[in-house]
């Protein structure tokens, strides 16, 4: 039994994308331009994750939570008067919470509590609303009940305004949809929340220990570090899904060439009829398609290095977009041979004849 | 059963005539057979596709030696690419048995059946032509899936071109060749392959009548070259040159 020498099947398979060099240039940019977009969707994933953090840390490094761990409130007058000491960018106080909802929407409930000092500040690295200005609420919640500073919201009989919308749950998703309301510092606050200038934490700490003379059960903890670069649930989800961006990428690539396998398949019906071994017939198009996607894929990295590298995020999240593009590619280079399966699956006479249909 | 379905052994159409001496055909060595044993047989072979209530080939025999260009002639749906892909191994039938060089293919491994296959050059209603690649290209292949190198693939593809009237067409992409071209490339192809049996499936269906002449012409010439040649035409020009013809009659296709 005699089959197609090894170095003649290569010669073959470059022949039949010679033979055809429109479609096979055209394959190898369609390849490129979905790999690439699989690399800049991990590409932007990864900065924006960056970004954020560095964000945060640029805007005042550490956000410290003190609160107790039995639950005692805490003094508002001790959390405000860590204002302005040493290292300490902003303070406030979060006092007691209550559901409420806004009679546009009525079925949208809301926690709402008093903010005592800057907490806005302390949250979000914005400036606080005067007590008595109104209220301030989170950027998603306020797109959700499409309201803007200024306006002015029905809750429970009483007409409040909007003093300020602002990014609450940058630090801390418990705010992405609470309504603060500025408040002198008067009563007891649950937590009080303190933001510190950037590497000036450890300097602080004596400063937020000894603020609360008195309370037992002290904890303070820092909120950046629990939560880096997932500012919300829903961009943590977002995130998520774009880490697997190349299964997509590999997916919709796979299907484009197993329908064009399909558009082939009498051409490999007539290799098995002229004498073509199915073994051989199942390299020949799998060969031309493993080309296609490396010379896309050769493409697309190139680009992806030289744009991450040249100002946009730098070598470690370029290198995470490689990865995902190498693994896209993989995926599509290892669905080309179910086309193979589908059309052995037909006989050869009806393969042969589909041509004329 | 639904009329009888051919005739036991064909007709023996034009016999004795152009039938040339018997001798070895390339391709044909077989071990301890006799020089004229037949390359392939057909012993009542008959064949019910599933869903048919009719059987669409019923007790057909048919012996075919190196050297011969038999035709299997009838009306359409009689059954003539059925009995072909019986005796060419692609279809198992459901009756009878088909000997390929001596060996019961269906009663062999399917090693061997594969082995059986590699006897056999198809040349097909449509023209089953790589339509990108060029009518030189299509021939070497037959050549190069045997193991070939391409230098030496190309010069006999040339040849086998050459000898079917296509030798100012070598370039041509298969997709350009117009009339009974295509078709005349896959006989070359059947020419190159040097596989000892050659079955043609309507090769002229949907030619012009100077196409049909030079495919007939081609086909006669493969059996002159040695091999075996079995054509289902219901063309009278290429019934003409066949050394016999098995004629197919009407049949009950389509009775579910």
């Amino acid at each position: 039994m005699t089959d197609w020498r090894p170095s003649e099947l290569v010669r073959e398979i470059l022949a039949n994308l010679a033979a055809r060099p429109l479609q096979s240039v055209g394959a190898a940019l369609l390849a490129a331009a979905v790999l690439v977009g699989v690399g800049l969707s991990e590409l932007s994933s990864a900065t924006s994750i960056d970004a954020t953090a560095a964000g945060l840390v640029a805007s005042g490094s550490t956000t410290a939570r003190i609160a107790t761990t039995t639950g005692a409130a805490l003094p508002a007058a001790a959390c405000a008067r860590l204002d302005g000491q040493h290292g300490i960018v902003a303070v406030g106080g979060i006092g007691a919470v209550t559901t409420v909802a806004a009679a546009s929407s009525p079925s949208l409930g809301f926690p709402e509590a008093a903010a005592v000092g800057n907490l806005v500040g302390a949250l979000s690295g914005g400036s606080s609303a005067p007590p008595g200005a109104g209220l301030v609420l989170s950027d998603e919640l306020a797109s959700q009940l499409g309201v803007v500073p200024g306006s002015y919201l029905d809750i429970g009989g009483r007409a409040v305004r909007v003093a300020a919308v602002a990014a609450l749950g940058a630090r801390d998703p418990f705010f992405g949809r609470l309504v603060l309301a500025p408040s002198a510092p008067v009563g007891t606050v649950q937590a009080c929340y303190v933001q510190v200038a950037t590497g000036e934490y450890a300097s602080a700490l004596p400063s937020l220990l000894g603020a609360f003379p008195g309370v037992s059960g002290l904890t303070i903890s820092t909120v950046l570090p629990t939560t880096p670069g997932v500012p919300t649930p829903a961009a943590d989800w977002a995130g998520r899904l774009s880490r697997f961006a190349w299964v997509a990428g590999g997916v919709v690539l796979g299907a484009v060439f197993l329908l064009a396998s399909r558009a082939r398949r009498h051409e490999l019906a007539v290799y098995v009829v002229t004498g073509t071994r199915r073994t051989a017939v199942a390299l020949l198009r799998p060969g031309e398609i493993d080309l296609v996607v490396s010379a896309g894929a050769v493409v697309a990295l190139a680009w992806l290095g030289l744009f991450a590298v040249l100002g946009h995020g730098g070598w470690a999240p370029a290198r995470a977009a490689l990865v995902a593009v190498t693994r896209a590619a993989l995926l599509a280079v290892a669905t080309a041979p179910l086309g193979l399966a589908w059309m052995a699956r037909r006989d050869l006479l009806t393969l042969l004849k589909e041509r004329t249909s | 059963m639904t009329g009888a379905l051919g005739r036991r052994g064909g007709r023996g159409v034009g016999a004795d005539r152009g039938r040339p001496a018997a001798g070895p055909a390339p391709g044909a060595e077989g071990g301890a057979r006799a020089p004229d044993a037949p390359l392939l047989v057909g012993t009542h072979l008959g064949h019910t596709y599933r869903g048919l209530a009719s059987p669409v080939l019923a007790d057909i025999s048919l012996e075919v030696r190196a050297r011969e260009l038999v035709g299997v002639t009838g009306p359409s749906g009689s059954g003539k690419s059925t009995l072909l892909s019986a005796l060419g191994l692609l279809l198992p039938p459901s009756a009878g048995r088909v000997v390929v060089r001596g060996e019961d293919a269906w009663a062999s491994r399917s090693a061997a059946r594969r082995l059986a296959r590699e006897c056999f050059a198809w040349i097909l209603q449509n023209s089953a032509c790589l339509e990108a690649r060029t009518a030189l290209e299509n021939v070497a292949v037959a050549l190069l899936c045997q193991g070939e190198r391409r230098n030496a693939s190309v010069v006999q593809a040339a040849d086998a071109l050459e000898a079917v009237g296509l030798g100012e067409r070598l370039g041509a992409v298969a997709a350009t060749l117009s009339g009974g071209e295509p078709q005349r490339v896959t006989v070359a192809r059947a020419l190159a392959s040097g596989r000892p049996v050659v079955l043609a499936d309507e090769p002229t269906g949907q030619i012009d009548p100077a196409g049909t002449d030079a495919v007939a012409a081609a086909l006669r010439s493969c059996a002159t070259a040695g091999r075996a040649v079995v054509v289902a035409t219901h063309d009278p020009r290429v019934a003409r040159r066949c050394d016999r013809v098995v004629e197919l009659d009407t049949v009950a296709l389509g009775r579910r």
